[in-house]
């Protein structure tokens, strides 16, 4: 679906995107996560043809992005950081305006009532929480009934029920046969809804896969984490673990391995387990390790 | 058309903004009505005649060591106001600020002995015109007066123009809240990504916002007329406003787009604005000069104030400039759309908006017509003031017109320059044809501006010969400069980085500094024998070599 070669953005002498270079495929949530600074928004301005590159390509459905602007833009839905609306308009009026500029006949009405909006579309846009911009605005990003839907940090600034109930509509557009590409810092929204990502580290792809592929690939050790009945520094030291408080973090290299020598340990030391966990490498500790070269 | 449409609806939606345009009409005619009594009624059915103001504008003090003939034509003049006395008693009235001027005369002399204060001017010409009568008494005034209407035809006339246009100055601000405030808000980013080209945008808004203009402006020319004001001809006056009220709606779309919010775009448009009309009405005062009446002609204001008492003919050649200056600012307002900086709310330099321009010219020869008219009417408000300043200087041995020449020579060239900087010659052929392009429209944009009046005389022949030769020493400067800058850049190699004080320039930056110095010197050489240029192109037309 989406084709992105050497893709490079400089501003005079400062690159705020050096070669980035990724595919996205039909049908899936692409995310491009990285700190702020790190060129996300220059990206996706870029595949939205706001920007030119500088040099590099990349091709939306066999368009390229420099040479067909125009025919992509039909074919896209773009979201920019923060909404973006006309606050003396009311919401229908927002939305039949931009259905006017992309020469759609796509229900507005129907677009109001997957958003949410059946009870706000006649208020002033003025009178609007932040939320409901939010979905307004997602709203306006649909109404050309568009292939490919490019998201700028959805959910930022959003309280925790309309950021979850955000994400579900983002994965029913999914669902409904759109492509996504989403730029989030929110390492734990993008291990949810991405079917694959890359992270950027200033302007350049650090990493890039699907987020289980990614924690995989972070360690070949698994860890456990136990909690006793006795805070026994010799039980400890017998399973070559650490403690952390009242947990106990054990390497293993296989869970029944792990967990067969911490039985004996324990039966040995005459201990009581009262809780066991694995622990596994997060996104986030993918997104450190990779923009700050540390482990975790 | 969707975003016209909502252009339009928002205009003529908001009632606060379409009540204070309304204010706006009834301060502007009362005092209008108030200052215009100062003169005198200005015609029949005036609304606002009966208010009792005193008519004599400028008071002189005259000392008679004798009789003189020219006392009797200044006591005529219905604007002023003789007091006959004694030198001490007028030199205390004078040093008091009782009187504008003395006037000390015998049989055989007179003197005139003003003040630091402006209406001393005015004194002094009602003086002149009382000698001139004297002088030449079949001769008629020298000075545009005539004992008949005088000073309160010129007062009346020139206040008119300005209390016309002073509401224009409201009907232009919509179209900066709705270019700047979209883009403080980002709303223009949402803009962009939809197919609508650019262009259409800025367009749709500056469409609308001059049909709003159109509209209110047919209704204040309406109310003008049917409060007594009689233009002999208002439908050209309403297209003179017409004119202006779009100049001032292209000047606000640029200061919106290359302003970083609304705040930032309003205090530019009212310096813009502020510069723009004093400009067009300070030089409708040069009428009363006639060395520099035909300056004051290239005015439109000028146009409307003689509307007033006469049947003007109408300014094609001064509203053809102001349209090319409007339309050189829309084409500037188009480019900085264009630029990236746009979209990062950045400034954009001058450099960035011909760059801009060349994406939306298309590139090449458009791109270089477009730079040339743009470079002209960026230079349009020095030009007058350096040639108001070149008349009463020339001729006087001293530096001053010789620098004044140089310097309007090396800005306009400059500003020529940079659109030949930016358009990178491709080779010296290339050079020489975007040198002369550039200057060619520069030229035709002057030609427009300065030739038609009858500045030496009404042949038509010679009024043309002086448009091509403006012309030609555009194309002649600006081809010169522009071919050093392709020879440089072919030659050198343009990685090559050296200082110029504290600016970097690449070795074609040097050699296009070369070409502007030279340009500058031919220009400058252009400008400075002009008068005797003419007078040889005179002299040729009268013998039928040309």
């Amino acid at each position: 679906m989406i084709t992105v070669e050497n893709l490079t953005k400089k501003f005079g002498d400062f690159e705020a995107v050096g070669g980035v270079s990724f595919t996205v495929k039909d049908h899936e949530i692409f995310g491009i996560v990285g700190p702020n600074g790190a060129g996300k928004s220059t990206i996706v301005k870029m595949l939205a043809t706001i920007l030119k590159p500088t040099s590099g390509k990349a091709s939306i459905l066999g368009m390229d992005i420099n040479e067909k602007p125009q025919e992509i833009r039909k074919i896209i839905g773009y979201l920019p950081e923060e909404p973006r609306v006309y606050d003396y308009m009311s919401g229908n009026e927002y939305l039949e305006l931009f259905a006017q500029l992309y020469d759609t006949n796509y229900d507005i009405r129907e677009l109001v009532r997957f958003m949410g909006l059946e009870k706000h579309a006649g208020r002033k846009i003025g009178e609007y929480s932040k939320g409901l911009r939010q979905r307004l605005s997602v709203a306006r990003a649909l109404v050309n009934d568009p292939k490919l839907l490019i998201l700028d940090e959805p959910t930022m600034g959003l309280d925790p029920a309309s950021a979850r109930d955000l994400r579900e509509k983002v994965l029913q557009m999914r669902d409904a046969g759109r492509t996504i590409i989403m730029c989030t810092h929110y390492m734990e929204e993008a291990d949810f809804l991405c079917d694959e990502l890359a992270i950027l580290d200033s302007g350049a792809v650090a990493a890039k896969g699907k987020p289980e592929d990614l924690k995989a690939a972070m360690s070949k050790t698994f860890f456990l984490k136990v909690v006793f009945d006795t805070e026994s520094e010799s039980l400890v030291s017998s399973l070559k673990a650490k403690r952390k408080g009242r947990n106990v973090i054990v390497p293993v290299k296989t869970i029944q391995e792990g967990t067969e020598r911490i039985l004996e340990q324990a039966k040995k030391a005459k201990a009581k387990i009262l809780s066991i966990d694995t622990i596994t490498p997060t996104l986030e500790d993918v997104f450190v390790k990779v923009t700050r070269k540390v482990e975790p | 058309m969707g975003l016209a449409e909502k252009e339009l609806k928002s205009s003529f939606t908001d009632w606060r903004f379409l009540g204070t345009i309304f204010f706006s009409f009834l301060a502007t005619l009362f005092i209008t009505g108030v200052l215009l009594d100062t003169v005198g009624s200005f015609s029949k059915g005036n609304l606002f005649s009966s208010l009792p103001i005193s008519n004599k504008l400028v008071k002189i003090a005259v000392v008679e060591g004798g009789y003189h003939p020219s006392v009797a034509e200044l006591e005529k003049i219905t604007s002023a106001s003789v007091i006959k006395t004694d030198l001490r008693t007028a030199q205390n009235m004078l040093s008091e600020g009782q009187v504008h001027a003395i006037y000390i005369v015998n049989e055989t002399s007179g003197t005139f002995i003003g003040s630091n204060r402006p209406i001393s001017v005015l004194a002094e010409l009602a003086v002149k015109e009382a000698v001139d009568k004297v002088v030449r008494p079949d001769g008629g005034s020298k000075y545009n007066f005539n004992e008949d209407t005088g000073l309160q035809d010129l007062v009346r006339g020139l206040l008119t123009p300005i209390l016309l246009f002073s509401p224009v100055f409201l009907w232009g601000l919509p179209i900066i809240q709705s270019i700047a405030y979209d883009r403080e808000n980002r709303v223009l980013e949402v803009l962009f990504s939809t197919p609508i080209d650019r262009r259409r945008i800025l367009l749709s808004k500056v469409l609308a916002n001059m049909l709003f203009v159109g509209v209110v402006g047919a209704i204040w020319i309406a109310i003008v007329y049917f409060a007594g004001f009689h233009f002999i001809d208002p439908f050209g006056v309403f297209i003179v406003l017409l004119a202006v009220s779009f100049l001032m709606v292209a000047m606000n779309a640029l200061v919106s787009s290359i302003s970083r919010n609304v705040q930032e775009a309003t205090l530019a448009s009212s310096i813009s604005s502020t510069v723009i009309f004093t400009a067009l009405f300070l030089i409708t005062m040069l009428t009363i000069i006639p060395q520099t009446q035909f300056l004051a002609d290239i005015s439109p204001a000028t146009y409307v104030a003689r509307q007033v008492t006469e049947a003007a003919a109408f300014p094609v050649y001064p509203v053809a400039v102001l349209l090319i200056i409007a339309i050189s600012a829309l084409v500037l307002a188009l480019s900085a759309f264009s630029t990236e900086a746009f979209a990062f709310s950045i400034k954009p330099g001058i450099k960035q908006l011909y760059e801009g321009m060349i994406d939306i010219l298309g590139g090449g020869y458009r791109a270089a017509i477009g730079m040339g008219f743009v470079a002209f009417s960026l230079t349009t408000p020095i030009q007058f003031i350096a040639s108001a300043l070149l008349i009463f200087t020339y001729g006087f041995h001293s530096l001053l017109p010789f620098l004044l020449v140089v310097l309007l020579a090396l800005v306009e060239e400059f500003l020529k320059g940079i659109g030949v900087y930016v358009l990178r010659p491709s080779g010296l052929r290339n050079g020489i044809l975007l040198g002369i392009v550039v200057g060619f429209s520069y030229g035709f944009g002057e030609s427009l501006l300065f030739v038609p009046t009858a500045w030496v005389s009404h042949s038509a022949r010679l009024i043309l010969v002086a448009r091509i030769m403006a012309i030609i020493a555009h194309v002649v400067s600006s081809g010169a400069g522009a071919v050093i800058f392709a020879y440089g850049i072919s030659r050198a190699d343009s990685s090559v980085k050296g200082r110029l004080g504290p600016i970097k320039l690449s070795m074609g930056g040097l050699w296009w500094l070369c070409g502007i110095a030279v340009a500058t010197a031919i220009h400058s050489a252009y400008n400075y024998m002009l008068p005797w240029i003419t007078q040889i192109v005179q002299l040729w037309l009268r013998q039928g070599i040309i």
